[in-house]
């Protein structure tokens, strides 16, 4: 396999997941909240996670009880002391994300669309701990950096936020049916093996469920460097009904596209090994006609 | 210990009652208690012991041989089954070695492998009979015997052995079974399919001309997208759940049906059928996995949902609306009834008085519907807690009762007019299997009695002696199975490095880390 869009590999690849070492740690205490860009090497960790293993994750229980506001503290008030999560987030209806970028990795695709699409928030989703908590540094950092004046673009970051959890069990956990505009899926990992398919991020079920977060009309954008698993998500979500494969005309001219093969940093290494890049978005159809 | 009976299940038209004792069903008429069929599933082969394997190769599992036929105890007046004579020794000489193979299991600390019967379900004529075992992932179906015909007997038409362990089934519309697996995927297979495995029709290879090279290429590309469920018979994908699916239960109104899921990680999802590609709504309001769905038919517009589970409450939903209308809590009930199950382990062990902390040691090992109420039953615990609407309230439940049991639920099966309830117990000191309880519409109660079927059931059902040694295992696999199915996390630990799918989905996981880490 010369061209794989497995993410790096770690230097401490025997190491338990969520394990760090002093070095790492020691690093990342002294550069919390640094304005400085973090160093994607303290915050390697083991290339997959298991996608069906009990995570210790945190995740609300509804999307009623998702407090919003930690993420998007410009866009949402902070909750006060006396409300409980559900008071508080019914009064945060006037925005929603819209955007969600799954198994974002180290954050490329929500860090260069966020200055592109301003008025509209986006979340970026990551299983592995460590690289969640390097996109949230890193986010962090661009918001320092423009309150301080050194932005490069002008850009706050108020729109963009990162989030831990397992998009294949935990999605409808955070949002509501239909609530998402877009979703991504860049350069997901490839699971060779046939007997693994059925951990791919893109399955007939797992179709279904993102259908179900997603409003007719929205997008579903996948790109991938490995030709068997771009057959494969373009057959599956050609298959599914509410689903429709987008032609390349109606795909001109669309930002998502380009930054999703040009700015993660899958498509950028992929770029730099001279590797193809598969493309292929589906429009969310209107559910069919259901009468008694 | 006597085995107890794990699954009880009641057809009211056809006057039948069935019981499974480990791998055994047994089948009564529910009026007489009359024993009228027996049949035992196929052991399987231990694959913790090696020497357990020469006996079961006479009776490969799950392929269903001509041993794998319903016996009748004696049916009077029935044909005697052509070839009688050379049957009977078989199934004397399967029942022997069954008894051999079955101290070789049980004898090994692995054991388990005993294929218990994990749940029972009739077609709503009552004409067929669907149950799923353990060990063997199958589902069976059995054409059932009644009226004229009738003569005791259960014939197994099919064998349909899934790859993994089937979670739960339900039946649609008497021709349908949607079986969903523990790794979360739901099939609709047919309801009869006599040949247990249609082997897939193997691509006959042929000289390929240039012309065809072309075609061959995308069919090759079309088969690297395919994914192989692994069923060799008809078979239909429905829906799949990233997590265990632990609960099936579809609910038609009009011309519409819904199919309600749960599964380990605490979500409810309702989907549309047939066009199961259209999630109609998650409830979300469990913190515990859900392991029971019931939609009372005394709400005529079946409005309600019941759900439980892994939490210490039970939540009736306005599922249409995708509303919480009541959430119950059921430990004050427990507290009440049986304090042992909540008492702090050990004496000086602080009371975890954690207001708004869940109570871990309460879950609901089952719902069942009585007529205008609910019976919720708490795994580890010799209660049944009565839930009932008034006529003051008719649209909330409230606690009514409790029911006292010599043993702890296992199961319930409510049939009869009267009605009536037959409850199977874990009731190692008074040898009771079952208990029988009547409504008492004057009194409003539930009263225990002795009547024809829990007399017979608990002298008929064949006495399965387990050796001590085994009672554990027994215990976790077959009687109490569903606190199993809680997360456990240590104290800052980031993942649960084990697949609740088990020990071999977990190695596969690591191995294709290490490969992905190689390539
Ligand atoms: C190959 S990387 C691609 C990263 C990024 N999208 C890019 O293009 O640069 C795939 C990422 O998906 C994450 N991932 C895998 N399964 C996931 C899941 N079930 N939920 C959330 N993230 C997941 C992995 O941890 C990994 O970081």
């Amino acid at each position: 396999m010369t061209s794989t869009s497995a993410c790096p590999a770690p230097s401490t690849a025997g190491a338990p997941a969520g394990g760090r070492t002093g070095k790492r740690k020691e690093y990342r205490i002294v550069r919390k909240g640094d304005v400085k860009l973090p160093k994607k090497k303290f915050y390697r960790q083991r290339a997959h996670a298991n996608p069906f293993s009990d995570h210790n994750l945190e995740y609300p229980h509804s999307p009623d009880q998702m407090d919003w506001s930690t993420h998007f503290p410009a866009f949402f008030p902070p909750r006060n002391e006396s409300e409980t999560t559900a008071e508080h987030s019914s009064t945060q209806l006037q925005k929603q994300v819209e955007i969600a970028d799954i198994g974002c990795g180290f954050g490329g695709l929500i860090v260069s669309l966020g200055p592109k699409l301003p008025d509209t928030l986006m979340l970026g989703m990551e299983i592995r701990q460590q690289v969640t908590e390097y996109v949230e540094e890193r986010i962090i950092a661009l918001r320092r950096q423009y309150e301080e004046g050194e932005s490069e673009n002008g850009h706050n970051y108020q729109n963009i936020s990162v989030i831990r959890g397992n998009a294949m069990k935990f999605l409808p956990n955070m949002f509501h049916k239909g609530q998402l505009r877009k979703m991504f899926f860049c350069f997901p990992d490839p699971h060779f093996k046939a007997r693994k398919h059925k951990a791919r991020i893109i399955s007939p079920g797992l179709a279904s469920e993102y259908a179900y977060i997603v409003k007719p009309g929205g997008i579903i954008y996948t790109i991938t460097d490995v030709e068997d698993l771009h057959n494969w998500m373009a057959r599956h979500l050609e298959d599914h009904p509410l689903f429709d494969r987008m032609t390349p005309e109606e795909l001109e001219g669309d930002v998502c596209v380009e930054t999703m093969m040009g700015d993660t940093e899958e498509g950028k290494k992929v770029t730099r090994n001279n590797g193809n890049k598969f493309v292929a978005c589906f429009r969310r159809r209107e559910d069919p006609e259901w009468s008694d | 210990m006597i085995h107890p009976i794990q699954r009880i299940h009641a057809h009211d038209s056809s006057d039948r009652i069935y019981t499974a004792t480990s791998n055994t069903l047994h089948v009564f008429r529910a009026s007489t208690g009359e024993l009228l069929s027996t049949w035992t599933a196929p052991l399987v082969p231990n694959p913790n012991v090696p020497n357990s394997q020469p006996v079961a190769a006479s009776t490969p599992a799950p392929e269903p041989t001509s041993t794998d036929q319903a016996q009748s105890p004696a049916p009077p007046g029935s044909p005697a089954p052509p070839a009688a004579g050379s049957k009977k020794r078989k199934l004397a000489d399967q029942q022997g070695e069954n008894k051999k193979l079955r101290s070789s299991k049980w004898t090994n600390t692995q054991g388990g492998c005993n294929n218990a019967i994990a749940k029972i379900q009739t077609t709503e004529d009552g004409r067929w009979l669907v149950v799923a075992t353990m060990e063997d992932k199958a589902i069976r179906v059995f054409k059932v015997s009644v009226g004229e015909e009738e003569g005791g007997l259960l014939e197994c038409l099919s064998t349909r052995a899934l790859p993994k362990r089937v979670g739960d089934f339900a039946i649609l519309n008497t021709d349908t079974i949607l079986a969903g697996d523990k790794h979360g995927d739901v099939f609709a297979l047919p309801l009869q399919e006599r040949s247990s495995s249609i082997p897939k029709p193997a691509p006959t290879p042929h000289a390929l001309i240039p012309a065809d090279v072309r075609e061959a290429a995308a069919a090759e590309k079309r088969k690297r997208t395919e994914i192989d469920y692994a069923l060799p018979f008809t078979h239909r994908f429905v829906l799949g759940h990233v997590s265990m699916l632990l609960r099936i239960l579809p609910i038609a109104i009009g011309k519409k049906t819904w199919i309600v899921t749960g599964d380990r990680d605490e979500h409810i999802r309702v989907t549309r059928w047939p066009q199961s590609f259209v999630i109609e709504s998650f409830l979300l309001g469990h913190e515990g996995f859900v392991s029971s769905l019931l939609c009372p038919s005394w709400r005529t517009e079946k409005d309600w949902l019941v759900s439980a589970g892994g939490d210490d409450y039970i939540i009736v939903w306005k599922w249409r609306e995708g509303k919480i209308g009541q959430k119950l809590p059921l430990k004050e009930a427990v507290d009440a009834a049986y304090p042992a199950l909540t008492a702090p382990e050990t004496e000086d062990a602080p009371e975890t008085g954690d207001e708004g902390k869940q109570n871990d040691k309460i879950v609901v090992n089952g719902l069942w519907e009585v007529p205008g109420g609910i019976m919720v039953g708490i795994e580890h615990a010799p209660i049944l807690l009565f839930f009932t609407t008034t006529p003051e309230n008719p649209d909330t439940l409230t606690l009514t009762s409790t029911i006292n049991l010599p043993g702890n639920i296992l199961d319930v099966a409510v049939f009869g007019s009267e009605p009536r309830m037959l409850v199977s117990v874990d009731a190692a000191e008074s040898k009771e299997l079952v208990t029988a309880w009547k409504f008492d519409s004057g009194a409003k109660e539930w009263v225990s009695v002795e009547d024809d079927i829990s007399k017979k059931v608990n002298g008929e059902v064949t006495k399965v002696e387990v050796p001590d040694d085994m009672h554990d295992i027994v215990k976790s696999n077959v009687l109490y199975t569903v606190a199993t199915l809680r997360k456990t996390f240590r104290e800052g630990e980031d993942t649960r490095n084990r697949d609740p799918r088990g020990k071999e989905a977990e190695e596969e996981q690591q191995q294709e880390g290490e490969d992905a880490m190689k390539e």
